[in-house]
């Protein structure tokens, strides 16, 4: 029989017992009485053969009974019932339970989404991304070159495969105004190297990676946008770059995938024989698949290895290079991990003080029903009966705190969605999940458990003939009692220091951030991105003319102030960087190349952005292609190389020809443009004219306006689109937006610790409040002695504070030790801001001291006005 | 807590016998009582309430079954049989039990001289 019929069958088993037992009374009577006995003696001694009934019904229940389960639910039943009868109590303690396990559950759904959640490919712990990087750069991702890979493919027993594949966007044509789209240039094995099979038609073969044959792959979104999700698009055409591509395959939805797989088109990778052939053209991102049963810590080694070896056999072009390959998850999470281990720990501790509170309010519980207890443990409850009941209770009001606590998750999801930085890889997959609801659970088990556990057993632990007397005068709680508070008190303000010290540095860390002067005027400033493909554009004259036309008709745009162009803004999402040379260091064999930030501008940057000119000349439509190169330099460059601001006239190369340096003249200096970092110095940088440089793939124009920016697009767009009716305008973005998203990640770091933060001090301090009220209230018999002996009120008072003060102490003196060992985890996310900076430690520990005493001061009050007549009367 | 009631027999004793009298005929519970001390001359001092929970559990094992049905004395009884498991654990625990009594009593007989 199993138990679930079993549970079922019982009520008739014992009602057929019953029947059976009467029966068996009835029989033994009518026997006793045939024997000639009275019926009332007959029935006497038929009950006394038998036995105590009472007895046998209780072993024939516990031979069918499950026992655990139905003891079980009678706890249950009994602790609903003792939790209902005080309500107070129970509110208290499932309101901070739920704050604390909610604070958990919410950052899990992100830890969840953004961390653990595997990525949705395959065998996905085997994929690496494969990049390089250089002594040189201050890069720290670069791209490898083809013929480097095709070493590493050659002699690297560690990968079953490299793909090599380019980020790219591609100008979309036909109908309605022009557009961009993302891209990525990918090799056939791309996608089956992911191990993800196409949902329509076929990925790349070999036969589409000829030039000219013009395949193209989609991506589900364009699918469905552009072709209605019908399944006769294979074979449908699509204008790409001026070309007309065939589709070929339709890939699944992997648009949360934040990697080449999020594309909306992928085209086939086809290199030319110069970047095959080139170990200078580091432009390659490659997707490696380990070989089964490798890992990545071995794949390194043998990168290292591969390293050295090509710097020997090539040192014109690799020396100095080194390959590093990581796991592919961790390449996409990016710099998105600590912070969140950050927040996490954080909420951690929350939990832990929330803990801490319902700790003690189960204490004061415990001994206010030590009554109850005795009289159980009198009338034969064993200690093991009284724990389980109490153990069952604190399950409860974890598990309804828990239940708030779900909801209370539900809730703020959707804002902590739109705190945190969309940058954050998957940030828009957070949501309540199985995952999350398993976790609450198992939160509020533990919460259970580290609040309910030792409270149970102190309060389990019980003399009968003590504690049943009236009041059990005079015994105060047990020494086990007081000592486990005092250790709520100090563990307590030890995790709100460590909260509030991490919150603080992260907010300083942001105010700082915000504080910088980034050596420009950010505001009525908008950028827009503009491309210039090959098949247009096929040398920089071409593309310079067309930005001219471009910024001279913008000119005449009412409201607009100044417009120029440039490679790259200040504070935009790129930089670009150069080699360059000046007269010194090319006699200096040792210096060799050195490093500088770089940008190709227009005429007028710099009086549209309001950089100031410290020296010299702006460039001007005078600076030709054919005449010999010209610079600008920054403060910065001018005082590092130099070391003086009087360079203009001063040669400079930043290029070679040949392999001599192409020399040219700095003709100005202007002011530094910092990053939003005020920890970092500023960086030198060389300017040059956009017309003197290389081909580029595109540019940011740049405008000043006098009205909002945003009110400007579209007459800007207007001009371009009359000048080309086919280019299309992205990116654009105010200077003042891009300066938030720059800021976004602190910001929603110091929002997020500051809310945890301050959850955990404000729980930190009712806390010390309420068990500083307990001790009160234990002692006013001790107090309304001392009072009538003659101690003053005064002294009283200081008693209770003192008292509070050294516990407070202890917590401050471990918190601010334990926060040495874990802010420097904090250290890389802290611009301008030490993890240990001595200011903040000192700020967040007094401020924590003196309000813990303010906590102490109302129950001190209290035993300042205790009546010695009414403590000593009653207690 | 209850105290664990004062035993004459050994645990198992008690099913053992209620197996045994029920292989020779299915009877109820009263009968079976009236069986057991018969058989045993009053020598075994039983309560008859003990019985009821000893056949439970020999319910719940399935060594026995049992039948509402009509007793020979005219009663609407439940009337208890020897399941063919129940027969086969009575012979499993007939021979343990000599063999156990066997060694007890060469024990004894060893002190003895």
């Amino acid at each position: 029989m199993n138990w679930f019929a079993q549970w079922f069958s019982r009520r008739r088993i014992y009602s057929d017992l019953s029947a059976e037992i009467q029966e068996h009374l009835h029989e033994r009577t009518e026997e006793l009485i045939a024997e000639g006995m009275a019926k009332k003696d007959a029935e006497a001694a038929a009950r006394r053969e038998f036995g105590n009934v009472m007895l046998v019904a209780q072993d024939i229940r516990e031979v069918w009974r499950w026992r655990s389960i139905e003891n079980f639910a009678i706890d249950v039943r009994y602790g609903l019932r003792s939790l209902r009868r005080s309500p107070g109590f129970t509110i208290m303690v499932v309101l901070t339970l739920a704050l604390g396990i909610g604070a958990n559950s919410a950052i899990f759904s992100v830890i969840n989404a953004v961390l653990l959640r595997p990525l949705p490919f395959p065998n996905a712990s085997q994929l690496a991304d494969l990049c390089a990087r250089s002594t040189l750069f201050d890069f720290e991702h670069l791209g490898v070159s083809l013929p480097d890979i095709a070493d590493i493919r050659a002699s690297g027993a560690s990968f079953s495969n490299l793909s090599p594949y380019q980020l790219s966007s591609k100008e979309m044509s036909g109908d309605g105004e022009p557009g961009r789209i993302e891209g990525a240039e990918i090799s056939e094995d791309f996608f089956p190297d992911l191990g993800v099979k196409p949902v329509l038609g076929r990925t790349f073969v070999s036969s589409d990676m000829q030039p000219r044959s013009y395949t193209v792959i989609l991506s589900h979104s364009l699918w469905r946008d552009r072709f209605g999700g019908n399944a006769n698009a294979i074979g449908k055409t699509l204008r790409l770059d001026g070309e007309t591509y065939t589709a070929i395959g339709v890939m699944p939805d992997l648009s949360s995938t934040d990697f080449a797989t999020d594309r909306k088109v992928w085209t086939p990778f086809i290199p030319t024989q110069e970047q095959l052939t080139s170990r200078q053209n580091h432009d390659f991102n490659v997707l490696a698949r380990l070989k089964p049963h490798t890992d990545i810590t071995q794949a390194q080694k043998e990168l290292d290895a591969i390293a050295s070896r090509l710097a020997t056999a090539y040192p014109g072009a690799d020396k100095g290079w080194s390959f590093r390959a990581t796991p592919l998850r961790r390449y996409l999470l990016g710099d998105a991990r600590k912070p969140l281990l950050v927040l996490f720990c954080s909420v951690g501790f929350v939990l832990l003080i929330a803990c801490a509170n319902v700790s003690n309010l189960f204490l004061s519980r415990g001994w206010a029903r030590r009554r109850e207890f005795a009289i159980r443990t009198a009338i034969g409850a064993t200690r093991g009966a009284l724990l389980r009941q109490l153990a069952v209770e604190s399950v409860l009001v974890a598990l309804l705190g828990g239940a708030c606590a779900f909801f209370m998750a539900l809730w703020t999801v959707r804002g902590i969605r739109a705190i945190l930085p969309p940058e954050i890889p998957r940030v828009q997959d957070i949501r309540i999940d199985s995952e999350v609801v398993w976790f609450t659970l198992g939160a509020s088990l533990l919460a259970a458990l580290l609040s309910g556990f030792v409270p149970a057993l102190l309060s389990s632990r019980q003399d009968v003939s003590v504690a049943i007397k009236e009041g059990g005068r005079g015994a105060g709680p047990g020494t086990g009692h007081n000592f486990l508070r005092q250790m709520l008190v100090i563990v307590e303000v030890a995790l709100a220091i460590v909260l509030l010290i991490g919150a603080t540095l992260a907010i300083q860390s942001f105010a700082r951030m915000l504080r910088v002067d980034p050596g420009f005027r950010p505001d009525h400033l908008i950028t827009m991105r503009m491309d210039f493909p090959e098949f247009r554009f096929a040398n920089v004259e071409q593309s310079t003319r067309f930005v001219r036309e471009v910024l001279e008709s913008s000119r005449a745009i009412p409201g607009v102030v100044a417009a120029s162009a440039g490679l790259v803004f200040p504070l935009g999402d790129s930089v670009a960087e150069t080699t360059f040379e000046t007269e010194q260091s090319v006699d200096d064999t040792k210096s060799g190349q050195r490093m500088a930030r770089n940008n190709r501008i227009e005429p007028d940057f710099f009086r549209t952005l309001g950089i100031p000119l410290l020296a010299g000349r702006d460039f001007n439509t005078d600076d030709r292609k054919e005449k010999s190169p010209v610079f600008i330099v920054n403060d910065s460059f001018a005082r590092k190389v130099f070391g003086s601001l009087d360079v203009v006239g001063k040669r400079l190369s930043a290029r070679r020809e040949a392999n001599r340096p192409v020399w040219g003249e700095i003709v100005g200096v202007v002011g530094n443009v910092r990053e939003l970092d005020p920890g970092a110095e500023p960086k030198p940088e060389i300017y040059s004219p956009f017309i003197q440089t290389p081909r580029a793939s595109g540019v940011f124009l740049i405008f000043r306006t006098k009205p909002d920016p945003l009110a400007t697009v579209a007459a800007i767009e207007d001009r371009i689109w009359t000048l080309d009716k086919d280019r299309p305008v992205t990116s654009i973005k105010t200077i003042e937006k891009q300066m938030e998203e720059n800021t976004g990640a602190p910001r929603s770091q110091s929002v997020l610790l500051g809310i945890f933060g301050g959850l955990g001090f404000a729980l930190a301090i009712v806390g010390v409040y309420g068990v500083m009220s307990y001790v009160v209230s234990q002692q006013t018999r001790e107090i309304g002695i001392r009072m009538a002996l003659g101690a003053d009120r005064e002294k009283v008072l200081r008693m209770v504070i003192v008292h509070g003060l050294k516990l407070t102490l202890t917590g401050v003196a471990i918190g601010v030790g334990v926060s040495l060992a874990l802010t420097r985890f904090m250290r890389s996310q802290l611009l301008g801001v030490s993890a240990t900076d001595p200011v903040t430690f000192g700020v967040v520990a007094i401020l924590l001291i003196v309000v813990a005493v303010a906590a102490c001061l109302i129950p001190a009050q209290r035993a300042m006005r205790v009546d010695p007549m009414v403590a000593l009367r009653y207690e | 807590m209850r105290k664990p009631e004062q035993r004459d027999l050994f645990p198992g004793a008690l099913e053992m016998m209620i197996l045994r009298t029920l292989r020779r005929q299915p009877l109820h519970g009263y009968a079976l009582a009236k069986h057991i001390k018969r058989v045993s001359n009053d020598l075994l001092q039983i309560e008859e309430g003990s019985l009821y929970p000893a056949l439970q559990r020999l319910l719940k094992v399935e060594l026995v079954k049992a039948e509402w049905g009509i007793s020979s004395t005219n009663r609407w009884v439940r009337i208890y049989k020897l399941t063919a498991a129940g027969s086969k654990h009575l012979q499993r625990e007939i021979s343990r039990f000599e063999q156990m009594f066997e060694g007890i009593t060469r024990v004894l007989a060893a002190i003895k001289s």
